[in-house]
C-alpha cells in the first residue's frame, strides 16, 4: 500500500508564505507573463452559503470534514490557493501549488508539485503531482474565478472532486489540424483520499487508495467551441476503515458458521449445497467497496458572441456491486452583458445499476444465533448500499459580475434534490428519512492574484 | 426642448467618430513570420496559445498589451469575441492547472511594435496608424467584409 500524502503542517504553510512574500512583492500581477524565472500567484474564494435544511449538509467532495450545514456557512466554497512557478530553463519548469479549504479547516494540501519538461513546441511531460483531468472541469473545480458559475455542478462533480490530484506523470501533445487545435493528454499515477461516512455516529473516516490509474484525454479547440473526451481506468481501489474491518470479520464468521452447517451430515444434500453456496456468497461481500472503476467524460464549452454554453456527460463505472454505475450530465448556458453574466443550468446523476442484492444473507431457519448475525450483516450492507447511491439532480440560476480586474462576485441559487427521503445521495449529516431537497443560496467573491 | 435636440445632434455627430475610434486595431507580425494574412479565428487561437507554432514549425511569440489598455479591450472584443472577464477566467484556468500562461505583456503599443520587430515569430496588435514598414499587417479588421 502506498503511503497516503499528508497535508503540510500549518507551520510549514506559514513559513512558505513568509518565504514567498518577497517574490510576490516583485511579481504582484500573476497573469503578466514577464520573463522572470520565479513567480508567485494565487487564487482565493470567499464564499458563503445558506440553506434551511436541518437534515443534511452540502459537501464539495467525499473527504470534506465540515459540511455546509443549515444556516450560513463558509465551508463549501471558501478556498485559498498559492502557486509558485520556477522557470529553470527555457524548456524546464517546476510548479508548486498548495490549497487550503475552509471545509477542511484551511489545512494546506499540495495540489500540484511537478517538474515540467518541454520538447519543442508540441510535447511536454510533467512528473510529480498534478490536478486530475478526470472530467472536463476537474482540474479547475476549486478555482472559482476560472468557472463561470460558483462551482461545477455538484451532481456531476461530487465523485470526481474527490480524486482531485494524481501522483505520477502526464504527457501533453499539441497539434494543429487546419482550424482545430488538438491537445492529447495521457496520464498515469495514483491517488488517495478519505471518505467520510457521515451517516455513522461518530463519523467514520476511511482511507481510499486508487492505484494503477491511467487515462487519456483528447480535446479539440475550434474557433468557437472546445470539445473534450476522456477515459480513466483505475486498476484497483481499496477502501479501508474500522467499519469495513468489522464488516469483513462478521462476514467471515457468518461464512464459517454457514460452512459448518453445510458440513452437517444429518441435513439433506440440497440444503447442504445451498448453505455452502451461501457461505461463498457471504465471502464475496468482503471489502465490498473495492473495485476497478472507470471514469468516462464527454463535454464541450462553446463561446459564440456573448453566449457561453457548457455541457458534459459522464459515466462512473465503479467496478463494485455496492457502488454500482452512475451516469451524470449537465448543461449550463450563460450570456455576457458587459461585466455581468447571468447563467442557468441543470445537472443530474442517476445510478444505472440495481442496488446490491444481499438476499444470500437471508435467514437459514436452522440457527437463531446465526440468523441474527446474518440479519445484522444484511442490514449493514443494505445501509451501505443505500448510502452508496449518489443519485441527485439540481437546477442552478446565477449571476457573475466581473466588477474589478481579477475579481468576480457571484450570486447563485441551487435547488439540489435526491430521488426520495430515503435516498441520502451525496449529502452529508443525514439521518434517514431526510428532507431530500436543499435550496442553496451562495454569494462568493473570487479573486486571482 | 432645445438642449435635447442639441444633445441629439451631438450624439449623431459623434457617432461616426466613435465608430472610427473602434476601427483602429490591426494585428502585426514580425517580417519573418511565414504568413501574409491571418483570419480572426486563427489570431484568437494564437493569443489564447491554443496554437503555438507557425506552419514552418517555428514558435509563435504573441505579445499582449497590459490589462486596462483600450486597445487591448478593442482587440479582444473585436477579434476574439471574448469579454475581459471571460479572458481572465480562461487564463486563470490555464495558469492554475499548469496548462499554460498568458502571452508576454508590454506596456504600450510602441513597445509591442518594437518587440514584434525584434523577435522572430512574434505577433502583436497596435493602432493602425502606428504601423510602419518594420512589421507586417496580418489582419486589419477594418478591411474585413
Amino acid at each position: 500500500m502506498q503511503p497516503r500524502p499528508r497535508p503540510w503542517p500549518v507551520g510549514v504553510w506559514l513559513l512558505s508564505l513568509a518565504a514567498l512574500a518577497p517574490a510576490y512583492a516583485q511579481e504582484a500581477d500573476s497573469l503578466v507573463n514577464t520573463p522572470s524565472s520565479l513567480k508567485l500567484s494565487g487564487f482565493a474564494t470567499l464564499g458563503l452559503t445558506h440553506h434551511h435544511n436541518n437534515d443534511v449538509g452540502v459537501v464539495f467532495s467525499f473527504d470534506q470534514k465540515s459540511p455546509a450545514n443549515q444556516g450560513i456557512s463558509g465551508n463549501l466554497d471558501s478556498v485559498l490557493g498559492l502557486q509558485l512557478n520556477w522557470q529553470a530553463t527555457e524548456s524546464t519548469s517546476a510548479v508548486v501549488q498548495a490549497v487550503g479549504r475552509a471545509g477542511e479547516n484551511m489545512t494546506p494540501k499540495l495540489r500540484m508539485g511537478y517538474v515540467r519538461q518541454q520538447w519543442g513546441q508540441d510535447l511536454a511531460v510533467r512528473v510529480g503531482r498534478y490536478r486530475s483531468p478526470l472530467y472536463f472541469d476537474s482540474d479547475v473545480t476549486e478555482i472559482g474565478y476560472a468557472n463561470m458559475t460558483v462551482r461545477p455542478p455538484l451532481p456531476v462533480y461530487w465523485i470526481a472532486n474527490s480524486v482531485i490530484t494524481i501522483d505520477g506523470a502526464d504527457v501533453q501533445w499539441r497539434h494543429q489540424l487546419g482550424n482545430a487545435a488538438l491537445l492529447l493528454q495521457g496520464y498515469a499515477g495514483s491517488n488517495s483520499y478519505k471518505i467520510r461516512f457521515n451517516n455513522l455516529t461518530p463519523v467514520v473516516e476511511s482511507d481510499n487508495e486508487l492505484t494503477g490509474l491511467k487515462g487519456l484525454a483528447a480535446s479539440v479547440t475550434l474557433p468557437h467551441v472546445t470539445l473534450r473526451a476522456s477515459r480513466t481506468w483505475v486498476n484497483r481501489t481499496t477502501l479501508r476503515s474500522s467499519q469495513v474491518d468489522q464488516l469483513n470479520t462478521g462476514l467471515m464468521q457468518m461464512a464459517g458458521g454457514l460452512s459448518a452447517l453445510a458440513a452437517t451430515p444429518l441435513l439433506p444434500n440440497t440444503l447442504r449445497a445451498g448453505l455452502g453456496n451461501q457461505a461463498q456468497t457471504a465471502l464475496g461481500y468482503i471489502n465490498p467497496f473495492d473495485g476497478s472503476p472507470i471514469y468516462t467524460s464527454v463535454g464541450f464549452n462553446a463561446n459564440w458572441h456573448s453566449w457561453v454554453v457548457m455541457g458534459e456527460w459522464a459515466r462512473f463505472n465503479a467496478g463494485s456491486a455496492i457502488l454500482g454505475n452512475a451516469d451524470s450530465h449537465h448543461l449550463t448556458i450563460g450570456r455576457s452583458l458587459g461585466d455581468f453574466t447571468p447563467y442557468i443550468g441543470i445537472a443530474r446523476q442517476q445510478r444505472k445499476t440495481s442496488a446490491l442484492n444481499t438476499s444470500a444473507l437471508g435467514p437459514t431457519g436452522l440457527s437463531a444465533q446465526l440468523d441474527a448475525g446474518l440479519a445484522q450483516l444484511q442490514g449493514s450492507l443494505n445501509d451501505a448500499a443505500l448510502n452508496a447511491n449518489k443519485s441527485s439532480h439540481s437546477v442552478t440560476v446565477g449571476m457573475r459580475w466581473d466588477f474589478q480586474d481579477n475579481m468576480a462576485l457571484k450570486v447563485q441559487y441551487d435547488r439540489i434534490q435526491t430521488p426520495s427521503p430515503y435516498h441520502p445521495g451525496p449529502f452529508a449529516n443525514f439521518r434517514l428519512p431526510i428532507d431530500n431537497r436543499v435550496n442553496l443560496v451562495s454569494v462568493v467573491l473570487d479573486v486571482v492574484f | 426642448m432645445k438642449p435635447f435636440f442639441m444633445a441629439l445632434l451631438g450624439v449623431a455627430l459623434a457617432a461616426p467618430l466613435l465608430v472610427s475610434a473602434q476601427n483602429t486595431v490591426v494585428v502585426i507580425g514580425n517580417r519573418a513570420v511565414p504568413v501574409e494574412k491571418l483570419d480572426a479565428n486563427h489570431t484568437t487561437q494564437i493569443f489564447l496559445k491554443q496554437v503555438q507554432t507557425w506552419a514552418n514549425g517555428k514558435p509563435i511569440q504573441p505579445i499582449d498589451l497590459k490589462e486596462g489598455s483600450p486597445l487591448r479591450m478593442e482587440f479582444y472584443t473585436k477579434i476574439t469575441g471574448r469579454s475581459p472577464g471571460q479572458l481572465r477566467a480562461y487564463w486563470a484556468r490555464q495558469a492554475f492547472t499548469g496548462m499554460g500562461f498568458p502571452p508576454r505583456e508590454v506596456a504600450t503599443a510602441a513597445d509591442v511594435s518594437k518587440v514584434v520587430q525584434a523577435t522572430p515569430g512574434a505577433i502583436g496588435y497596435i493602432d493602425k496608424k502606428s504601423a510602419d514598414e518594420g512589421v507586417k499587417i496580418l489582419l486589419d479588421p477594418g478591411l474585413t467584409p
